[in-house]
């Protein structure tokens, strides 16, 4: 497969001319690797540097077509799926949670659906840092051939949770929250999975599926 | 870590408690950012609730109003501003209820405005119920409900 900067190359060439050269020197390293193989961020990342030398070279006159450009750096398809893995020890680990899970869906996920994953992960992670002493969450966004699947799944070596039947069917209220956290997430997702085993830790994996556009 | 790659790192978006010693100085950035807006407005206090609630902000949240509202004289509302919160959690909206609670200890009435839809559907399907805390859509209806009125002055 060619490099992002063999596709990219021919398309600067045609907008800017010779100048085409000067953008692609000051572009950053990751341009040398292959054609649809650059993760979210760094496609992000390119793209504003591309806008940006453009508006510098066409004087503002107009900024380089996005859809073109994006094309050749990703190959037509979708940003190589992204994937974060945080760790949970602090109460801002909380927040970096949220950001990211918004950060990861903007775009693929209507603006409601984002928040509601980003909720429904924040209940996850809040949960894991008040009652299992923190642990590690996987954030994944994954194209399928129709639609956009984003998964989460939170392991914690805590306690376990104890009454999962009680908690799930509502009958539960909490001393810290409102006791309703997992019951919430099940409603923001489409699938939750609970596996957990008093003192051996909790592992609860969820997804929700969104139609492309 | 040099700072340079530190910063470089922050700025791709690859986050913090995945880089040594990144988590630590966030932490401290926290501390500088733990500032809540209150504002008097006649005999009511509005506050402003920063975008995102972490654990200590949420605490320092309700330090803040209860201090401020145990020294104020002739309150009798309190405002509290969510429009700049991003999403509202089971934790946020009991943080939320606690204060509006902490309010009535003081005699004040607490009313919740400029809930975006994004999240007040996500508290709906989350099943949390705010019907405790006293809701309004704009800061007038607030003041209204609050039985204050804004009068122009020629």
């Amino acid at each position: 497969m060619s490099s992002v900067l063999d596709s990219l190359t021919p398309v600067l060439h045609g907008l800017l001319g010779r100048n085409a050269e000067r953008v692609l020197k000051t572009s950053p390293a990751f341009i040398t690797q292959a054609v649809g193989s650059l993760d979210v961020c760094e496609v992000r990342e390119l793209m504003v540097q591309l806008d940006t030398a453009g508006r510098l070279y066409t004087l503002g006159a107009q900024p380089l077509p996005a859809r073109v450009l994006r094309a050749a750096i990703t190959g037509g398809g979708l940003a190589r799926p992204n994937e974060q893995n945080l760790k949970v020890a602090l109460d801002t680990d909380v927040l970096t949670a949220q950001r990211s899970t918004q950060y990861l869906v903007k775009g693929y996920y209507s603006p409601t659906e984002c928040v509601r994953l980003a909720t429904a992960v924040s209940e996850l992670a809040r949960n894991m840092y008040m009652y299992a002493g923190g642990g590690e969450l996987g954030l994944k966004l994954a194209e399928e051939q129709t639609r956009m699947l984003f998964t989460v799944e939170a392991r914690d070596q805590g306690p376990g949770i104890r009454d999962l039947d009680l908690i799930l069917s509502g009958g539960y209220r909490s001393r810290t929250g409102l006791g309703r956290g997992l019951l919430g997430v099940k409603a923001l997702l489409d699938q939750l999975q609970i596996d957990t085993k008093p003192g051996l830790g909790t592992r609860i994996q969820g997804s929700k599926a969104a139609r492309k556009t | 870590m040099p700072l340079a790659d530190l910063l470089t790192s922050a700025a791709r978006g690859v986050h913090s408690s995945r880089i040594k010693g990144f988590t630590r100085i966030e932490a401290v950035l926290n501390q500088v950012e733990n500032f809540i807006p209150v504002l008097r407005l006649g005999p009511s206090v509005f506050v402003s609730v920063p975008a995102e609630l972490s654990d200590s902000q949420a605490r320092f949240l309700q330090e803040t109003v209860s201090h401020r509202l145990s020294k104020a004289d002739g309150v009798r509302g309190l405002v509290i501003d969510v429009s700049a919160l991003s999403l509202i959690d089971s934790f946020a909206a009991k943080i939320l209820g606690e204060t509006a609670s902490i309010a009535s200890q003081f005699g004040v009435k607490a009313v919740l405005v400029g809930i975006r839809p994004a999240v007040a559907m996500t508290l709906i399907e989350l099943g949390v119920d705010l019907r405790q805390v006293e809701t309004a859509l704009t800061l007038e209806r607030a003041l209204t409900k609050l039985k204050i009125r804004i009068v122009e002055v020629e």
